[in-house]
């Protein structure tokens, strides 16, 4: 950026100077159209082929609805419905919380389906960490949740040796 | 100390062992393995434990390696009802069949079931099989009793039970159980029906809402129906603005006499409006002429 910033003044004093002294076809012009950058989100860019993806890593977002589905469905985006608003902030949350208290442990993103009132949390778990401490940290984390929302939540653990692999990039 | 040492080795050619075999082990130092005198205990113990899977004898010894999936327990007469009795998400070890999900890779398949978050998303009626809705239905079966066969016709309804009470309610997710929607119950009466029996069951009831319940005096700010504007944050703020801007002490008074200028009585009135009924042109200007007023701009 700041090359052509210079690039370009050092031009505007040419132009002047080439108006005058030397005639116009040696003159380079600026371009005015908007800058259109590449859309960077949640997508990992193709590399050497070494580095291993989930599906959900793989997939980009505009393939949501399409090949992919949602990880968090609630009411209150529907017509007439409220609380959209607390509904994200509390999942936010809740993915952070996880991603915390399992740090190392997760195979994938974090599902949230509500059942009425109650949250239940579905994660999946690498075997990493012994069966004593995973079940600890599952009761602690539901009873802390539960502390925070005031309503039953509920965590669903499913465990693996690896992480799935979908593709390489 | 030689037994240390020799296991430690062991352990390396263990990783090696497992590297020439071709078995994707990636970061093997991320697995829980313990470097203590208890290594050496359990490494005796897990001796005559059962090879699983192609990893080789040597590799996690101290790790209890995990059970067979319910998958391969589970016999063609079973009762499915007990696998998944109540709704829960897809769990690839209790769900015997081959299930595929996903897009494919160029030249390939969908994932299978193994790790496939695209199963756990979506909802499953896993626990509604026929023979699970019977048992359901069996259990109520005690609890109902025969629908009389004299009100078959709508008519007859209408003539034996004419005052019709509407109420709904709502699945929503949240975390309150409550939805302000399902407050609202409607009462149909009919005039042909005895007038002054109707009338007075209606100020029975009237009054009868009116009365408080001991249960009553724990709600909470979040339980309220209504925005209030007394001892809310917007109170707070505004008050303590206030006494800062004003060049004289502090004091209870001086919170009096600010609460008692009209300027913030019109304030109190905007928000109270635009938190109740949410925003519109004329609540939007309405609290913007009472800002102005109270801040002189």
């Amino acid at each position: 950026m700041p090359a052509s910033l210079s690039c370009q003044s050092v031009i505007s004093v040419r132009n002047i100077v080439g108006t005058s002294i030397y005639n116009n076809s040696g003159t380079r012009t600026r371009y005015v159209t908007a800058a259109c950058c590449k859309n960077r989100a949640a997508r990992i860019r193709v590399g050497k082929g070494d580095r291993p993806l989930t599906y959900e890593q793989a997939l980009h977002p505009h393939h949501i609805g399409h090949r992919k589905g949602w990880l968090s469905q609630h009411t209150s985006n529907l017509q007439g419905e409220g609380g959209a608003s607390d509904r994200t902030v509390e999942e936010v949350f809740v993915r952070c919380f996880l991603f915390g208290t399992f740090h190392n442990c997760l195979a994938n993103e974090i599902v949230i389906k509500r059942r009425g009132n109650m949250l239940a949390v579905c994660t999946l778990m690498l075997q990493k960490l012994p069966p004593q401490k995973l079940y600890f940290l599952i009761g602690y984390t539901e009873t802390l949740l539960s502390h925070f929302y005031k309503c039953p939540v509920k965590l669903e653990v499913q465990t693996l040796e690896d992480k799935a692999v979908y593709k390489y990039l | 100390m030689a037994t240390r040492t020799l296991k430690t080795s062991i352990l390396s050619l263990g990783r090696i062992h497992c590297h020439i075999y071709g078995v994707n082990v990636r970061n093997p130092l991320n697995r829980a393995t313990y470097a203590t005198a208890l290594s050496i205990n359990t490494s005796s113990q897990n001796k005559g434990f059962p090879d699983r899977g192609n990893r080789g004898p040597f590799n996690r010894r101290s790790r209890r390696e995990a059970g067979d999936p319910r998958t391969d327990r589970m016999p063609v007469e079973q009762d499915w009802t007990a696998v998944y009795p109540t709704a829960t998400p897809f769990r690839q070890g209790s769900v015997p069949l081959p299930v595929r999900m996903g897009f494919p890779v160029k030249k390939g398949v969908p994932p299978e079931k193994k790790g496939n978050l695209e199963l756990i998303k979506i909802p499953n009626f896993l626990h509604l099989t026929p023979l699970a809705i019977k048992k359901h239905c069996e259990a109520l079966k005690p609890f109902c009793t025969e629908w009389p066969s004299a009100l078959d016709t709508g008519a007859k309804c209408d003539e034996h039970f004419p005052v019709k009470v509407e109420s709904k309610d709502y699945v929503s997710a949240g975390t309150s159980l409550r939805n302000p929607s399902a407050r609202i119950v409607h009462l149909r009466v009919s005039f042909c029906v005895n007038y002054d029996y109707a009338m007075y069951l209606l100020t029975v009831l009237y009054h009868e809402s009116w009365k408080m319940e001991a249960w009553e005096s724990e709600k909470t700010v979040a339980d309220m129906e209504e925005y209030s504007w007394e001892d809310s944050p917007s109170q707070k703020n505004i008050m303590s603005t206030l006494v800062r801007m004003q060049v004289e002490g502090e004091g209870e008074a001086v919170r009096e006499e600010l609460l008692g200028r009209p300027e913030v009585q019109e304030y109190r009135d905007s928000v109270t409006r635009l938190k109740n009924e949410g925003e519109s042109e004329s609540s939007m200007h309405q609290y913007r002429d009472a800002v102005k007023k109270l801040l002189n701009l």
